[in-house]
Protein backbone atom coordinates (compact mmCIF):
# COMPACT_ATOMS: atom_id res chain seq x y z
CA UNK A 1 0.00 0.00 0.00
CA UNK A 2 2.88 2.34 0.83
CA UNK A 3 4.37 1.80 -2.60
CA UNK A 4 1.01 2.45 -4.25
CA UNK A 5 0.65 5.71 -2.30
CA UNK A 6 4.19 6.77 -3.21
CA UNK A 7 3.39 6.30 -6.89
CA UNK A 8 0.39 8.57 -6.60
CA UNK A 9 1.45 11.26 -4.10
CA UNK A 10 4.68 12.77 -2.80
CA UNK A 11 5.38 11.36 0.69
CA UNK A 12 7.41 12.90 3.49
CA UNK A 13 8.55 11.18 6.68
CA UNK A 14 8.37 12.98 10.03
CA UNK A 15 10.22 11.61 13.05
CA UNK A 16 9.80 12.12 16.78
CA UNK A 17 12.62 10.01 18.20
CA UNK A 18 15.89 11.24 16.69
CA UNK A 19 16.78 13.25 19.81
CA UNK A 20 18.90 15.36 17.51
CA UNK A 21 20.22 17.61 20.25
CA UNK A 22 20.61 14.86 22.81
CA UNK A 23 23.74 13.30 24.28
CA UNK A 24 23.39 9.73 22.97
CA UNK A 25 25.15 8.82 19.71
CA UNK A 26 22.95 8.61 16.62
CA UNK A 27 21.95 5.02 15.94
CA UNK A 28 23.46 4.32 12.53
CA UNK A 29 21.84 0.91 12.21
CA UNK A 30 18.48 2.63 12.55
CA UNK A 31 19.55 5.37 10.16
CA UNK A 32 20.50 2.82 7.52
CA UNK A 33 17.02 1.29 7.72
CA UNK A 34 15.45 4.73 7.70
CA UNK A 35 17.41 5.71 4.60
CA UNK A 36 16.12 2.60 2.82
CA UNK A 37 12.57 3.65 3.63
CA UNK A 38 13.16 7.24 2.50
CA UNK A 39 14.70 6.02 -0.74
CA UNK A 40 11.75 3.71 -1.28
CA UNK A 41 9.21 6.53 -0.95
CA UNK A 42 11.54 9.00 -2.68
CA UNK A 43 11.28 11.50 0.17
CA UNK A 44 12.99 14.76 -0.85
CA UNK A 45 13.99 15.55 2.74
CA UNK A 46 13.59 14.23 6.30
CA UNK A 47 12.09 16.06 9.25
CA UNK A 48 12.34 15.77 13.02
CA UNK A 49 12.23 18.11 16.00
CA UNK A 50 14.81 20.52 17.37
CA UNK A 51 14.90 18.94 20.80
CA UNK A 52 16.27 16.13 22.91
CA UNK A 53 14.31 13.06 23.98
CA UNK A 54 16.74 10.33 25.03
CA UNK A 55 19.42 10.54 27.70
CA UNK A 56 21.92 7.85 28.60
CA UNK A 57 19.85 5.10 27.01
CA UNK A 58 16.60 6.21 28.64
CA UNK A 59 13.84 7.80 26.62
CA UNK A 60 11.38 10.36 27.92
CA UNK A 61 8.92 9.88 25.05
CA UNK A 62 8.74 13.66 24.86
CA UNK A 63 10.20 16.54 22.87
CA UNK A 64 12.29 18.50 25.36
CA UNK A 65 13.78 21.93 24.73
CA UNK A 66 17.53 22.22 24.52
CA UNK A 67 19.26 24.85 26.58
CA UNK A 68 19.33 27.88 24.30
CA UNK A 69 23.10 28.39 24.26
CA UNK A 70 26.11 28.23 21.94
CA UNK A 71 27.25 24.81 23.13
CA UNK A 72 23.88 23.31 22.21
CA UNK A 73 23.99 25.09 18.84
CA UNK A 74 27.37 23.57 17.95
CA UNK A 75 26.49 20.10 19.24
CA UNK A 76 23.13 19.98 17.47
CA UNK A 77 24.33 21.44 14.18
CA UNK A 78 27.12 18.85 13.96
CA UNK A 79 24.61 16.06 14.53
CA UNK A 80 22.22 17.45 11.90
CA UNK A 81 25.07 17.33 9.38
CA UNK A 82 25.84 13.75 10.46
CA UNK A 83 22.17 12.87 10.02
CA UNK A 84 21.98 14.48 6.57
CA UNK A 85 25.05 12.49 5.47
CA UNK A 86 23.61 9.25 6.81
CA UNK A 87 20.23 9.77 5.14
CA UNK A 88 21.72 11.33 2.01
CA UNK A 89 19.16 14.09 1.87
CA UNK A 90 18.44 17.48 3.46
CA UNK A 91 17.11 17.67 7.01
CA UNK A 92 14.37 20.02 8.23
CA UNK A 93 14.11 20.76 11.94
CA UNK A 94 10.80 21.67 13.55
CA UNK A 95 10.54 24.44 16.12
CA UNK A 96 8.95 22.76 19.14
CA UNK A 97 6.58 24.07 21.77
CA UNK A 98 8.37 24.55 25.08
CA UNK A 99 6.98 25.23 28.51
CA UNK A 100 10.16 26.37 30.25
CA UNK A 101 13.56 27.56 29.18
CA UNK A 102 16.14 25.08 30.36
CA UNK A 103 18.70 26.31 32.89
CA UNK A 104 21.91 27.67 31.30
CA UNK A 105 20.02 29.21 28.37
CA UNK A 106 21.68 32.37 27.07
CA UNK A 107 19.76 33.05 23.84
CA UNK A 108 16.11 33.57 23.08
CA UNK A 109 14.22 30.95 21.09
CA UNK A 110 14.39 32.77 17.76
CA UNK A 111 18.14 33.34 17.98
CA UNK A 112 18.73 29.74 19.04
CA UNK A 113 16.66 28.17 16.26
CA UNK A 114 18.20 30.48 13.68
CA UNK A 115 21.73 29.70 14.84
CA UNK A 116 21.20 25.93 14.66
CA UNK A 117 19.56 26.09 11.24
CA UNK A 118 22.29 28.34 9.88
CA UNK A 119 25.22 26.41 11.34
CA UNK A 120 23.76 23.08 10.25
CA UNK A 121 22.79 24.58 6.88
CA UNK A 122 19.48 22.77 7.07
CA UNK A 123 15.80 23.56 6.52
CA UNK A 124 13.06 24.66 8.89
CA UNK A 125 9.81 22.82 9.43
CA UNK A 126 7.78 25.76 10.67
CA UNK A 127 5.12 24.80 13.22
CA UNK A 128 2.90 27.86 13.44
CA UNK A 129 0.86 26.52 16.34
CA UNK A 130 4.06 26.04 18.33
CA UNK A 131 4.95 29.67 17.66
CA UNK A 132 1.59 30.76 19.06
CA UNK A 133 1.74 28.41 22.07
CA UNK A 134 5.25 29.58 22.94
CA UNK A 135 4.35 33.24 22.56
CA UNK A 136 1.32 32.86 24.80
CA UNK A 137 3.16 30.80 27.43
CA UNK A 138 6.15 33.14 27.58
CA UNK A 139 4.35 36.48 27.25
CA UNK A 140 5.75 37.27 23.80
CA UNK A 141 4.18 38.79 20.73
CA UNK A 142 3.33 35.89 18.36
CA UNK A 143 4.13 37.80 15.18
CA UNK A 144 7.45 39.05 16.53
CA UNK A 145 8.39 35.55 17.63
CA UNK A 146 7.38 34.16 14.24
CA UNK A 147 9.67 36.49 12.31
CA UNK A 148 12.58 35.85 14.65
CA UNK A 149 12.60 32.33 13.22
CA UNK A 150 14.36 31.65 9.89
CA UNK A 151 11.06 31.51 7.99
CA UNK A 152 12.87 31.90 4.67
CA UNK A 153 14.28 28.39 5.25
CA UNK A 154 10.84 26.81 5.77
CA UNK A 155 10.14 23.86 3.48
CA UNK A 156 6.95 22.75 5.21
CA UNK A 157 4.43 24.16 7.67
CA UNK A 158 2.54 22.42 10.47
CA UNK A 159 -0.76 23.66 11.84
CA UNK A 160 -2.53 22.18 14.86
CA UNK A 161 -4.81 22.81 17.80
CA UNK A 162 -3.88 23.12 21.45
CA UNK A 163 -5.57 23.08 24.83
CA UNK A 164 -5.45 25.16 27.97
CA UNK A 165 -4.20 23.26 31.02
CA UNK A 166 -3.77 25.29 34.17
CA UNK A 167 -1.69 28.36 33.43
CA UNK A 168 -0.34 27.18 30.08
CA UNK A 169 -1.32 26.19 26.57
CA UNK A 170 -0.40 22.63 25.66
CA UNK A 171 0.34 21.64 22.09
CA UNK A 172 -1.84 18.52 21.98
CA UNK A 173 -2.96 18.23 18.34
CA UNK A 174 -6.48 17.63 19.61
CA UNK A 175 -8.54 20.61 18.44
CA UNK A 176 -9.20 22.79 15.39
CA UNK A 177 -6.60 25.40 14.50
CA UNK A 178 -7.52 28.58 16.40
CA UNK A 179 -8.14 31.97 14.79
CA UNK A 180 -4.88 33.46 16.04
CA UNK A 181 -2.89 30.63 14.46
CA UNK A 182 -4.78 31.04 11.18
CA UNK A 183 -3.84 34.73 11.28
CA UNK A 184 -0.17 33.86 11.76
CA UNK A 185 -0.37 31.31 8.96
CA UNK A 186 -1.89 33.93 6.66
CA UNK A 187 0.99 36.25 7.56
CA UNK A 188 3.54 33.57 6.65
CA UNK A 189 1.90 32.71 3.33
CA UNK A 190 1.45 36.36 2.33
CA UNK A 191 5.07 37.23 3.03
CA UNK A 192 6.83 33.99 2.24
CA UNK A 193 4.63 32.48 -0.46
CA UNK A 194 2.92 29.07 -0.72
CA UNK A 195 4.41 26.25 1.31
CA UNK A 196 3.32 22.60 1.74
CA UNK A 197 1.14 22.53 4.84
CA UNK A 198 0.06 19.72 7.16
CA UNK A 199 -2.82 19.74 9.63
CA UNK A 200 -1.73 17.73 12.69
CA UNK A 201 -4.69 16.18 14.50
CA UNK A 202 -3.75 12.99 16.34
CA UNK A 203 -5.58 13.12 19.67
CA UNK A 204 -9.35 13.39 20.16
CA UNK A 205 -9.55 12.60 16.47
CA UNK A 206 -12.76 13.90 14.84
CA UNK A 207 -14.58 12.76 11.71
CA UNK A 208 -12.38 13.01 8.64
CA UNK A 209 -14.54 15.83 7.28
CA UNK A 210 -13.49 18.07 10.16
CA UNK A 211 -9.81 17.59 9.33
CA UNK A 212 -10.42 18.06 5.61
CA UNK A 213 -12.26 21.31 6.38
CA UNK A 214 -9.10 22.56 8.10
CA UNK A 215 -7.01 21.56 5.12
CA UNK A 216 -9.46 23.44 2.87
CA UNK A 217 -9.01 26.58 5.00
CA UNK A 218 -5.23 26.35 4.56
CA UNK A 219 -5.67 25.81 0.83
CA UNK A 220 -7.98 28.82 0.59
CA UNK A 221 -5.37 31.05 2.23
CA UNK A 222 -2.76 29.96 -0.28
CA UNK A 223 -5.19 30.36 -3.19
CA UNK A 224 -6.20 33.85 -2.05
CA UNK A 225 -2.58 34.92 -1.86
CA UNK A 226 -1.98 33.67 -5.39
CA UNK A 227 -5.11 35.40 -6.74
CA UNK A 228 -4.18 38.67 -5.03
CA UNK A 229 -0.77 38.56 -6.67
CA UNK A 230 -2.32 37.86 -10.06
CA UNK A 231 -4.67 40.82 -9.54
CA UNK A 232 -1.64 42.99 -8.82
CA UNK A 233 0.10 41.65 -11.91
CA UNK A 234 2.75 39.78 -9.94
CA UNK A 235 3.85 36.28 -10.92
CA UNK B 1 28.43 25.02 31.72
CA UNK B 2 29.17 22.11 29.39
CA UNK B 3 26.36 20.33 27.62
CA UNK B 4 27.57 17.03 29.12
CA UNK B 5 27.08 18.40 32.61
CA UNK B 6 23.65 19.74 31.70
CA UNK B 7 22.53 16.32 30.53
CA UNK B 8 24.06 14.51 33.50
CA UNK B 9 22.24 16.80 35.91
CA UNK B 10 18.89 17.05 34.12
CA UNK B 11 18.42 13.28 33.66
CA UNK B 12 17.47 12.30 37.24
CA UNK B 13 15.15 15.30 37.44
CA UNK B 14 13.26 14.38 34.28
CA UNK B 15 12.77 10.81 35.50
CA UNK B 16 11.43 11.96 38.85
CA UNK B 17 14.53 11.05 40.85
CA UNK B 18 15.38 14.57 42.00
CA UNK B 19 13.40 17.73 42.67
CA UNK B 20 13.19 20.96 40.70
CA UNK B 21 14.82 22.76 43.64
CA UNK B 22 17.79 20.40 43.50
CA UNK B 23 18.22 20.79 39.77
CA UNK B 24 18.01 24.57 39.92
CA UNK B 25 20.63 24.60 42.67
CA UNK B 26 22.99 22.62 40.46
CA UNK B 27 22.20 24.09 37.03
CA UNK B 28 20.86 27.53 37.88
CA UNK B 29 17.30 28.80 37.66
CA UNK B 30 15.08 28.55 34.62
CA UNK B 31 14.15 31.98 33.25
CA UNK B 32 10.60 30.61 32.99
CA UNK B 33 10.29 29.90 36.72
CA UNK B 34 10.46 26.74 38.82
CA UNK B 35 6.85 25.71 38.26
CA UNK B 36 7.23 25.72 34.49
CA UNK B 37 10.52 23.81 34.67
CA UNK B 38 8.95 21.29 37.04
CA UNK B 39 6.19 20.74 34.49
CA UNK B 40 8.68 18.74 32.41
CA UNK B 41 9.04 16.21 35.23
CA UNK B 42 5.24 15.98 35.28
CA UNK B 43 5.03 15.57 31.48
CA UNK B 44 7.61 12.78 31.35
CA UNK B 45 5.92 10.94 34.22
CA UNK B 46 2.60 11.31 32.42
CA UNK B 47 4.04 9.72 29.29
CA UNK B 48 5.04 6.54 31.13
CA UNK B 49 1.72 6.37 32.96
CA UNK B 50 -0.15 6.73 29.68
CA UNK B 51 1.88 4.06 27.87
CA UNK B 52 1.33 1.51 30.64
CA UNK B 53 -2.32 2.33 31.32
CA UNK B 54 -3.30 2.21 27.64
CA UNK B 55 -1.26 -0.88 26.73
CA UNK B 56 -2.23 -2.84 29.87
CA UNK B 57 -5.74 -1.48 30.05
CA UNK B 58 -7.29 -4.33 32.07
CA UNK B 59 -4.39 -4.29 34.56
CA UNK B 60 -4.92 -0.56 34.99
CA UNK B 61 -8.66 -1.12 35.53
CA UNK B 62 -8.16 -3.78 38.19
CA UNK B 63 -5.39 -1.95 40.03
CA UNK B 64 -7.18 1.39 40.17
CA UNK B 65 -10.41 -0.38 41.17
CA UNK B 66 -9.11 -2.80 43.76
CA UNK B 67 -5.87 -1.22 45.02
CA UNK B 68 -6.31 2.55 45.44
CA UNK B 69 -3.02 4.42 45.20
CA UNK B 70 -1.04 1.46 43.89
CA UNK B 71 -1.00 2.34 40.17
CA UNK B 72 1.24 5.45 40.45
CA UNK B 73 3.59 3.37 42.62
CA UNK B 74 3.79 0.65 39.99
CA UNK B 75 4.47 3.20 37.25
CA UNK B 76 7.25 4.97 39.16
CA UNK B 77 8.86 1.75 40.46
CA UNK B 78 8.82 0.20 36.99
CA UNK B 79 10.33 3.38 35.54
CA UNK B 80 13.13 3.25 38.09
CA UNK B 81 14.19 -0.31 37.27
CA UNK B 82 13.32 -0.43 33.58
CA UNK B 83 15.68 2.07 31.96
CA UNK B 84 15.29 1.50 28.23
CA UNK B 85 14.94 3.59 25.10
CA UNK B 86 12.71 1.76 22.62
CA UNK B 87 11.52 3.81 19.64
CA UNK B 88 8.14 2.08 19.90
CA UNK B 89 6.57 3.29 23.17
CA UNK B 90 4.67 0.03 23.62
CA UNK B 91 7.95 -1.88 23.86
CA UNK B 92 8.57 0.00 27.09
CA UNK B 93 6.05 -2.48 28.53
CA UNK B 94 8.03 -5.61 27.59
CA UNK B 95 9.18 -6.33 31.15
CA UNK B 96 6.01 -5.19 32.93
CA UNK B 97 4.57 -8.67 33.46
CA UNK B 98 7.82 -9.94 34.97
CA UNK B 99 7.99 -6.81 37.11
CA UNK B 100 4.48 -7.43 38.46
CA UNK B 101 5.29 -11.09 39.14
CA UNK B 102 8.51 -10.28 40.99
CA UNK B 103 6.76 -7.63 43.07
CA UNK B 104 3.92 -10.01 43.94
CA UNK B 105 6.40 -12.69 44.96
CA UNK B 106 8.12 -10.19 47.23
CA UNK B 107 5.12 -8.35 48.69
CA UNK B 108 2.02 -10.44 47.90
CA UNK B 109 -0.11 -7.33 47.57
CA UNK B 110 -2.21 -8.47 44.59
CA UNK B 111 -3.30 -11.49 42.57
CA UNK B 112 -1.30 -13.27 39.85
CA UNK B 113 -4.09 -12.28 37.48
CA UNK B 114 -2.36 -8.94 36.99
CA UNK B 115 0.86 -10.38 35.59
CA UNK B 116 -1.07 -12.81 33.41
CA UNK B 117 -3.19 -10.02 31.97
CA UNK B 118 -0.07 -7.92 31.37
CA UNK B 119 1.57 -10.79 29.54
CA UNK B 120 -1.56 -11.37 27.46
CA UNK B 121 -1.76 -7.70 26.43
CA UNK B 122 1.95 -7.64 25.54
CA UNK B 123 1.74 -10.84 23.49
CA UNK B 124 -1.30 -9.50 21.65
CA UNK B 125 0.52 -6.31 20.76
CA UNK B 126 3.70 -8.09 19.69
CA UNK B 127 1.75 -10.53 17.55
CA UNK B 128 -0.19 -7.67 15.93
CA UNK B 129 2.99 -5.78 15.10
CA UNK B 130 5.08 -8.79 14.03
CA UNK B 131 6.48 -8.53 10.51
CA UNK B 132 4.50 -10.34 7.86
CA UNK B 133 6.19 -13.50 6.65
CA UNK B 134 5.76 -17.18 6.12
CA UNK B 135 7.54 -18.41 9.25
CA UNK B 136 6.28 -19.89 12.50
CA UNK B 137 7.66 -16.89 14.40
CA UNK B 138 7.64 -18.32 17.91
CA UNK B 139 7.68 -15.55 20.52
CA UNK B 140 7.24 -12.97 17.76
CA UNK B 141 4.08 -13.82 15.79
CA UNK B 142 3.01 -16.85 17.80
CA UNK B 143 2.95 -17.09 21.59
CA UNK B 144 2.16 -20.27 23.52
CA UNK B 145 0.99 -19.52 27.01
CA UNK B 146 -0.41 -21.39 29.99
CA UNK B 147 -2.47 -18.99 32.12
CA UNK B 148 -4.21 -19.86 35.35
CA UNK B 149 -6.91 -17.22 34.81
CA UNK B 150 -9.26 -16.88 31.79
CA UNK B 151 -7.56 -13.71 30.58
CA UNK B 152 -9.54 -13.21 27.38
CA UNK B 153 -12.86 -13.36 29.25
CA UNK B 154 -11.57 -10.95 31.90
CA UNK B 155 -10.37 -8.41 29.34
CA UNK B 156 -13.68 -8.46 27.48
CA UNK B 157 -15.77 -8.29 30.66
CA UNK B 158 -13.79 -5.39 32.13
CA UNK B 159 -14.11 -3.45 28.88
CA UNK B 160 -17.89 -3.69 29.20
CA UNK B 161 -18.14 -3.24 32.97
CA UNK B 162 -15.17 -2.29 35.13
CA UNK B 163 -17.00 -3.66 38.20
CA UNK B 164 -16.85 -7.24 36.88
CA UNK B 165 -15.37 -9.49 39.59
CA UNK B 166 -12.26 -11.50 38.78
CA UNK B 167 -13.38 -15.11 38.20
CA UNK B 168 -11.84 -18.16 39.84
CA UNK B 169 -8.73 -19.63 38.16
CA UNK B 170 -9.40 -21.80 35.11
CA UNK B 171 -5.96 -22.98 33.95
CA UNK B 172 -5.66 -23.37 30.19
CA UNK B 173 -3.07 -23.39 27.45
CA UNK B 174 -3.64 -20.97 24.60
CA UNK B 175 -2.00 -19.67 21.47
CA UNK B 176 -1.95 -15.93 20.83
CA UNK B 177 -1.01 -15.45 17.20
CA UNK B 178 -1.30 -13.32 14.13
CA UNK B 179 -2.93 -15.52 11.54
CA UNK B 180 -0.91 -16.41 8.48
CA UNK B 181 -4.12 -16.10 6.46
CA UNK B 182 -5.59 -12.78 5.27
CA UNK B 183 -6.52 -10.42 6.86
CA UNK B 184 -3.74 -11.55 9.23
CA UNK B 185 -5.69 -10.66 12.37
CA UNK B 186 -4.56 -11.54 15.89
CA UNK B 187 -6.43 -14.62 17.06
CA UNK B 188 -6.65 -16.85 20.11
CA UNK B 189 -6.64 -20.63 19.86
CA UNK B 190 -7.10 -23.21 22.61
CA UNK B 191 -5.19 -26.25 21.33
CA UNK B 192 -6.15 -29.89 21.60
CA UNK B 193 -3.58 -32.40 22.87
CA UNK B 194 -2.59 -33.53 19.34
CA UNK B 195 -2.21 -29.90 18.27
CA UNK B 196 0.04 -29.17 21.25
CA UNK B 197 2.12 -32.22 20.44
CA UNK B 198 2.37 -31.18 16.79
CA UNK B 199 3.47 -27.71 17.79
CA UNK B 200 6.07 -29.11 20.20
CA UNK B 201 7.33 -31.30 17.38
CA UNK B 202 7.63 -28.26 15.12
CA UNK B 203 9.75 -26.61 17.79
CA UNK B 204 11.88 -29.73 18.20
CA UNK B 205 10.87 -30.16 21.83
CA UNK B 206 10.66 -33.50 23.60
CA UNK B 207 7.06 -34.47 24.32
CA UNK B 208 5.93 -34.98 27.92
CA UNK B 209 4.67 -38.44 28.77
CA UNK B 210 1.02 -37.40 28.48
CA UNK B 211 1.51 -36.43 24.83
CA UNK B 212 4.13 -38.99 23.82
CA UNK B 213 1.50 -41.70 23.57
CA UNK B 214 -0.33 -40.01 20.70
CA UNK B 215 0.00 -41.85 17.42
CA UNK B 216 1.45 -40.41 14.22
CA UNK B 217 -1.96 -39.99 12.56
CA UNK B 218 -3.20 -37.87 15.45
CA UNK B 219 -0.09 -35.71 15.28
CA UNK B 220 -0.45 -35.28 11.51
CA UNK B 221 -4.08 -34.34 11.93
CA UNK B 222 -3.20 -31.84 14.69
CA UNK B 223 -0.53 -30.28 12.50
CA UNK B 224 -2.93 -30.00 9.56
CA UNK B 225 -5.49 -28.27 11.77
CA UNK B 226 -2.92 -25.71 12.98
CA UNK B 227 -1.87 -24.99 9.40
CA UNK B 228 -5.50 -24.62 8.35
CA UNK B 229 -6.09 -22.17 11.21
CA UNK B 230 -3.12 -20.02 10.16
CA UNK B 231 -1.18 -20.84 13.35
CA UNK B 232 1.71 -22.63 11.66
CA UNK B 233 3.04 -22.27 8.15
CA UNK B 234 2.74 -25.28 5.81
CA UNK B 235 6.42 -26.16 5.74
CA UNK B 236 9.63 -25.05 7.41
Amino acid sequence: MLDACAERWPILAHGVSMSIGGPDPLDHEYLAALRQLLDRIDAPFYTDHLCFATLGGRTTFDLLPLPFNEAAVRHTAARVRELADALDRPIALENISYYAQMPSSELDEGAFVSAVIEEADCLLLLDVNNVFVNARNHDLDPSELLWQLPVERACQIHLAGHKLEGPRLLDNHGAPVCDEVWALYREVIERRGPCPTLIEWDTQIPALDAVLDQADLARAIIDKRQLDRLDRGQA
Amino acid sequence: MSLDRFYAEITPFLFGESSVDAIEQRLGASASGSDNLDFYRVLVGRNFDRILSELFVSVHTLVTRDHPGLWPQLVSDYLRINQTAPRDPNLYGLAFSDFLAARRAERGEYSAVLEELADYHMCSYLAASAPAGETDGFEARLFVRGYTFPVTKIVKALALDRATPVPEPQPATMFIYRSLHPPHAVRIHWPTAPQLAALAGRQGLALPASLAQLDADALDHGLAQLIAAGVLCPAV
